[in-house]
């Protein structure tokens, strides 16, 4: 299967990332491999650029983030973890809707539907 | 994980966070979170590959362009966190001189006062054309005053109150912080004397309010003792960041 990256990702990072926290809290790196996991190892995503839709999305009130303690045994700094709020579940689900309606516009213009 | 790993990822993570134009406490959390989850690829990949350097290298591959990633990153900081930023420069900095640090809280008080008055002039140009040189020389009084008297020696004061109570160990020392809350002691006064001389006020009412300002007086060491824990926390961390060398 042909790899996803740069643009065609970060277009739809936000929506993904709303998606996969609809699976339950996360933190970053969680939230990684949950769409690497979905995306069956296709997404190549350089991993930095998780944050910045992250912390837009927290800005936006769609995600909420608390600081949680490490585990035992484990250095360094409190763990971030981000949920899903209620505004942010309204997004999502506007982001499908919009994503259905984009790929049959395009794939009817392509000449590949859905 | 050993020192020296998490030291090559902190530079890496540093590269990223230092060029931003964003407040102390988000830089901070950011730093964080960054350095969190490059700890917790390198761990993963030093599992996988058997080799700590390897998996250091694999991981800053994997993160990205530090350059990128500060691009993307500034575009998320909003303007109120970006003028914070402005604001948190007026603090003491890592082994700043006295007298360079009151040269800074001079020139950013011309600045905001200068500012201040270009938008008062016009006004009182239409309004009070009598008032307008009385009303340069006020603002400066005002600028003046606020910055020498209150408002540098009280940054000035709750920095060194924070590394006698909280700093290094060598830093620390009761005998300063005494001092230190004792000179703090001085500014109300200090600051009610100037201006009763300036306003000529006749010795009753500065006998008076000297005393108003003593009875007040014990609120600023007071104050700069609370602040003084949160200022060290501050400064110890941006000074162990700031030591990192992070040119290529």
């Amino acid at each position: 299967m042909n790899e996803i990256g740069g643009d065609m990702l970060r277009g739809h990072l936000e929506t993904m990332v709303l998606s996969v926290l609809e699976q339950g809290e996360a933190h970053g790196l969680e939230i990684l491999r949950r769409l690497e996991s979905a995306g069956c190892g296709t997404l190549r995503l350089k991993e930095g650029s998780l944050y910045p839709a992250l912390y837009r999305l927290e800005a936006a009130g769609k995600i909420k983030s608390v600081s949680e303690a490490q585990p035992p045994g484990r250095r360094g700094a409190p763990r971030r973890v981000y949920h899903l709020t209620p505004r942010g579940k309204r997004q999502l689900a506007e982001g499908r809707k919009q994503w259905v309606n984009f790929v049959q516009i395009v794939g009817g213009i392509v000449g590949a539907p859905a | 994980m050993n020192d020296e790993t998490l030291g090559e990822l902190k530079i890496v993570v540093e590269r990223t966070v230092r060029p931003l134009r964003a407040s102390l406490a988000r830089k901070h959390r950011i730093r964080e979170e960054l350095l969190d989850h490059l700890t917790e690829i390198v761990e993963e990949e030093a599992d996988r590959l058997g080799d700590p350097q390897a998996a250091v290298e694999f991981t800053v591959q994997r993160f990205g362009d530090p350059e990128e990633l500060t691009r993307e990153l500034q575009a998320t900081v909003p303007r109120w966190d970006r003028v914070r930023a402005v604001v948190e420069n007026l603090r003491v900095e890592p082994g700043e001189s006295t007298l360079h640090f009151f040269g800074k809280q001079l020139i950013v008080s011309v600045l905001f006062y200068g500012l201040m008055l270009l938008l008062l002039l016009p006004v009182l140009w239409i309004r009070e054309p009598k008032m307008v040189v009385p009303s340069i020389f006020l603002i400066a009084l005002i600028a003046t005053l606020a910055q020498a008297c209150f408002s540098a020696p009280f940054i000035l004061l709750a920095d060194r109150m924070g590394r006698a109570l909280h700093g290094s160990p060598s830093e620390r020392s009761l005998r300063r912080a005494v001092r230190t809350a004792v000179a703090s002691l001085g500014i109300l006064p200090l600051l009610t004397l100037i201006i009763n001389v300036i306003a000529a006020t006749d010795t009753a009412f500065l006998l008076f309010h000297l005393k108003l300002a003593c009875y007040f007086a014990p609120l600023i060491p007071m104050l700069i003792v609370l602040l003084s824990r949160q200022a060290a926390e501050d400064a110890h961390r941006e000074e162990e960041w700031a030591r990192l060398e992070i040119a290529e």
